[in-house]
């Protein structure tokens, strides 16, 4: 999977800490789900997709390049 | 009290009821005061260090048994499993061992069966409510 995440946030001029805290997360949370290292649960993503007014499958897709 | 300070203070506070029984047992077997006292030491202070790096520390947090969000949780998920399966291995190799060392295999036995059963148990309780 890959995701926008970093690039939605770095729009906004946010830091990955001013995220985490919308979300209820820890910044290393952040940080792995940027970095692809962690995969969030469904309520998760939803909630990273509701904070930019996306929907889900425009901030998380599949990595096109592992096909 | 609030929920949240009563599961703040849990923690620290089995910690001390573990370390004060501790200390009672090792008295009871005629051990020095000195060495009951190092024993409860040990492991209040364990318990009250894992309380005060609770808020500094996201380790420490999830070793008071407070993660703090899902990725946390599945680390310790990921890291409770690891550890069963070698304990459950270590358990097979120290019952064999000791079977066939002639000697009493009767804990291992009895501890590798509560971790069967409640694999089992867990297994048949979450495929009924997953």
């Amino acid at each position: 999977m890959q995701n926008e995440v970093r690039k939605l946030r770095e729009d906004l001029a946010l830091s990955q800490g001013d995220l985490a805290k919308h979300l209820s997360v820890s910044r290393q949370t952040v940080n792995a789900i940027e970095t692809g290292r962690y995969l969030p649960s469904l309520p998760l993503a939803l909630a990273i997709g509701r904070f930019f007014g996306r929907a889900v499958e425009e901030v998380f897709h599949e990595d096109r390049n592992a096909q | 009290m609030k929920t949240e300070t009563l599961s703040k203070w849990l923690v620290p506070a089995v910690g001390f009821a573990i370390g004060l029984l501790m200390a009672a047992a090792l008295l009871g077997q005629h051990a020095s005061l000195w060495q009951a006292g190092l024993s409860f030491g040990i492991v209040a202070a364990y318990a009250l260090g894992l309380r005060l790096l609770q808020s500094r520390s996201e380790t420490a947090s999830l070793l008071s048994g407070m993660p703090v969000d899902e990725r946390w949780e599945s680390i310790n998920n990921r890291a409770l499993s690891i550890a069963a399966q070698l304990i459950a291995v270590v358990l097979v190799l120290a019952f064999l061992v000791t079977q066939f060392g002639g000697g009493d295999s009767t804990p291992y036995a009895w501890l590798g069966a509560v971790f069967a059963t409640a694999y089992l148990g867990g297994l048949i309780w979450y495929r009924w409510r997953q």
